[in-house]
């Protein structure tokens, strides 16, 4: 035990840290990094560059020994945090007990995207179940809805306050999991493209073409086909053979919905890194790179996913 | 809101007159199949499209891959479950031939496409508001809508 959070010699340990001020922040979290360097265990805090900074300003020197990530780029789309962000680093190590500082929900995080953001925080428990790690999620109380922090419950084994450490009672991640798959929000009026192998061709063309005319930056047209690119390559070998496209500009993004006849049956899908060698799994894992947002509804007889594209 | 189906393989005339449709006062929704293919697919609710609606109206091109306009017709004026629903041949060809050969297929109507952009679009938005407005359209068993 080194400050409140305990950090078991083995297994996977991943508490939510309620805090309501900086100094509360920086009273937990500084032990625990400074804990996992003194024990000679690789540390990564991967943060939003606010909290960064401070971190990095009570961390003084150590904060050279710790890898310093800013969660509010690398994380901006919550579906790519686990392999880009939290395995990217863990995986480096494998024979060691490491420790992260995750903090994936922060104030101004939009009403879209904090299902995503559930939806991940459920899914660390499944994705690092019998690793080594420890994975400690600040949670800002004091400014985030009682509804964020209550689905926090759910997501995390384990919570922490300045002064204590304790099992959430109700911890469940299968909740975490239903509230990342809740019907997506409505779409506003727009045309259905229909597309098959022999003609994913034109759904990309499409979308291309509208996403010029809705303003998206040159630099991220190029994402936006192979996004459609790879959601229709899905619909093609897992969907049924078929799909719809729909593109349309919600709240500042470029949306891209595709819709197919298939279900996703691992809730991991498009969150594990994929080797070199490989062939197939990229499809999803690509889009979540690509993508400010994803999100994902599937039922027991359509999945559609949702690929969001900041305009600015 | 009405249902528009168009069938459409040139990217640029989808996007002209999905931008025509998206600028009437109460503009339709708008599916769009690329070839003859996905048209019938989604006529014949296949697949992902088992809760599609029933088009207002057929925007149909002719000359497609895979599966042309007038096979299209062929098929849908024969099945008859969806012969009653209208298709308007829109093409750029004014071949006496071609037009002759999309009534016998039974075509609604026959319109060529203007080259003029902006007769275009008129012209669209105009195809729209007479079966929008204008004209009773076939109807449905309540299943079938």
């Amino acid at each position: 035990m080194v400050g409140v959070v305990s950090t078991a010699v083995s297994g996977f340990v991943h508490p939510a840290l309620f805090y309501r001020d900086e100094a509360e922040y920086v009273g937990v979290a500084v032990p625990f990094i400074r804990g996992g360097l003194a024990a000679g265990e690789p540390v990564a805090v991967a943060v939003p560059r606010p909290r960064l900074r401070l971190l990095a300003d009570a961390l003084g020197a150590d904060a050279r020994r710790t890898t310093m990530i800013d969660m509010s780029q690398a994380g901006r789309n919550p579906g790519r945090i686990i392999p880009t962000v939290l395995r990217a680093f863990a995986d480096q190590f494998p024979a060691q007990r490491t420790r992260i500082v995750g903090e994936p929900v922060w104030p101004g995080r939009s009403p879209a995207e904090l299902p995503a953001c559930v939806q991940h925080e459920a899914l660390i428990n499944f994705a690092f179940a019998g690793r080594t790690l420890t994975i400690l999620c600040p949670y800002d109380v004091s400014a985030l809805d009682e509804a964020v922090v209550a689905h926090a419950r759910t997501t995390h084994p384990v919570l922490v306050d300045r002064d204590a450490s304790w099992e959430s009672p109700d911890y469940d991640p299968d909740v975490g999991l239903r509230a990342g798959n809740t019907a997506l929000p409505h779409r506003p009026p727009s045309t259905e493209v229909l597309f098959s192998a022999d003609t994913v061709r034109a759904a990309r063309a499409y979308a291309v073409a509208r996403a010029r005319r809705a303003g998206l930056p040159e630099r991220r047209v190029l994402d936006v086909e192979l996004v459609v690119s790879e959601l229709g390559s899905n619909c093609v070998a897992h969907g049924g053979g078929r799909g719809s496209l729909w593109v349309f500009v919600d709240d500042g993004y470029l949306v891209c919905e595709v819709a197919n006849a298939g279900i996703i049956s691992d809730p991991l899908a498009g969150r594990s890194p994929v080797s070199p060698d490989e062939s197939r799994g990229r499809g999803l894992l690509l889009v979540n790179q690509l993508a400010d947002l994803v999100r994902v509804h599937t039922t027991a007889e359509t999945t559609t996913v949702r690929a969001y594209l900041a305009l600015d | 809101m009405i249902d528009v189906l168009l069938v459409e393989d040139d990217l640029a005339d989808v996007l002209m007159i999905e931008e025509a449709l998206a600028s009437l006062p109460a503009p339709p929704r708008l599916h769009v199949a690329t070839d003859g293919v996905e048209a019938t697919a989604f006529l014949r609710r296949e697949g992902m499209h088992a809760r599609a609606p029933r088009p207002a109206f057929v925007l149909l091109d002719l000359n497609m891959p895979r599966k042309d306009g007038f096979e299209v017709l062929r098929e849908v004026k024969g099945d008859e479950s969806l012969s009653v629903i209208p298709i308007v041949v829109f093409s750029t060809s004014d071949e006496p031939q071609q037009i002759r050969r999309s009534y016998v297929a039974r075509a609604n109507a026959y319109v060529v496409k203007p080259m003029d952009v902006d007769d275009f679009m008129r012209v669209v938005r105009e195809i729209e508001q007479f079966y929008a407005q204008i004209v009773t359209g076939p109807p449905f068993p309540r299943r079938e809508a």
